[in-house]
């Protein structure tokens, strides 16, 4: 696993609300609302406070969720809503 | 509500000269004033068949939506169409003058839908019982309207068939209770239903084929300026035929679905989205698929009832 810190791509402009089915994300930027899995409103909340590193993200990441983190990330990367920090 | 004069006190001469004043009949809708100018008679009794019991404003009270609906030229006197207009603004196309009441209603609720921005707006009826708030949101053709005409005729407060307004500030629901929008074969299912409805003209023809609107009853009128707190959530689905189906809905998906249901929520921005979630946290949320009155209704008393 990467020891790349991540961040929000514009977490001035992001909020997200989490419930037990999904998390809700709104981007001020865009003015998208986007439905995410649980596991990712998990991961955005944690880096809207801040960027972390993977293993910091990893320790949130619940047991059940579907992708492995590093493809959560991934995909969170292609929608523009994560990045890495180089 | 007020002690101002309802409209069932006016003549009908009296509601004319109103309707064909500069000021317009200024009547108390809810927390608004809607000033109505019209030309029509028909307009004057679909007002006078609908709208009795709300409360007439004065001239010194603030409008704040003038409208009208009215026919000009020579037009007035060979196949009259109705032209709604609004601020000088003409939304919508012409329609046949018989289709004027329907008009005047559909005109209203693009008002509403477009200028009352301190409100995120669903497209829902909603109801109250035992001090708290039923949304059903769903798009046209879900029967929706027909279920919101049931509960009303059974007591529950209507406060509106169309348009869920949730305070930005305080999350609660406004009432707007105006007469419930009917098509087609709901307006004979919901003219046997018990409890007396009031169903004002009938418009053939309508791009929503036969209309009707069923008057409002009284007691949801005189609690207009009572707002409610939201507590269910119901997305209904009518189908002929279908058996009784309720499943609860997660929030986030609840969320999502209202988003599609709203009316404003991308223009509001971010408090749109902080309103639609304190919405969503606070409420209960449910999809009903249903193949008649005799099973959502009941199955509805008693959610609403055991969930309070």
């Amino acid at each position: 696993m990467t020891a790349a810190l991540w961040s929000l791509v514009t977490p001035e402009a992001m909020s997200v609300l989490n419930w037990p089915d999904g998390a809700v994300l709104y981007n001020a930027r865009t003015t998208t609302t986007t439905l995410l899995a649980p596991g990712a409103g998990i991961i955005v909340a944690r880096l809207k406070a801040g960027p972390a590193e993977a293993s910091v993200l990893a320790a949130l990441q619940p047991a059940d969720d579907d992708l492995p983190l590093p493809e959560l990330l991934d995909a969170l990367a292609r929608y523009g809503i994560v990045r890495a920090a180089d | 509500m007020s002690q101002r004069p309802h409209l069932s006190t006016l003549t009908p001469s009296e509601l004319r000269q109103r309707l064909h004043s500069p000021d317009g009949l200024r009547l108390q809708l809810g927390r608004f004033v809607a000033g109505i100018r019209s030309n029509f008679d028909s307009v004057a009794d679909g007002l006078q068949a609908l709208y009795a019991d709300y409360p007439v404003a004065t001239a010194d009270d603030f409008c704040d939506y003038p409208v009208e609906v009215r026919s000009s030229g020579l037009r007035r006197y060979l196949r009259p169409q109705a032209i709604f207009r609004f601020e000088g603004m003409q939304p919508f196309k012409p329609l046949p003058g018989s289709q004027a009441v329907a008009m005047l209603e559909w005109g209203l609720n693009w008002v509403f839908t477009n200028h009352a921005q301190h409100y995120l707006i669903i497209h829902a009826a909603v109801l109250e019982r035992d001090g708290l708030g039923l949304i059903m949101a769903a798009p046209p053709g879900s029967g929706k309207s027909t279920l919101c005409a049931a509960l009303a005729l059974r007591g529950w407060r209507l406060l509106s068939d169309e348009l869920a307004m949730i305070g930005l500030d305080d999350g609660l629901l406004m009432p707007l209770p105006r007469p419930v929008s009917l098509k087609n074969q709901s307006i004979d299912i919901v003219r046997q239903l018990p409890g007396e409805p009031v169903i004002g003209p009938i418009a053939h023809d309508t791009a929503k084929g036969t209309v009707a609107h069923m008057r409002a009853p009284r007691a949801s009128v005189e609690a207009a300026l009572t707002p409610v707190q939201p507590r269910w959530i119901l997305f209904p689905q009518f189908a002929a035929g279908h058996a009784l189906d309720i499943e609860a809905n997660g929030k986030a998906h609840t969320f999502m679905q209202l988003v599609g249901n709203s009316f404003n929520y991308p223009r509001l921005g971010v408090n749109g989205f902080a309103a639609m979630g304190r919405l969503v946290d606070a409420c209960d949320g449910y999809t009903a698929r249903y193949g008649s009155l005799d099973q959502i209704v009941p199955a509805l008393e008693t959610i609403c009832t055991r969930s309070a």
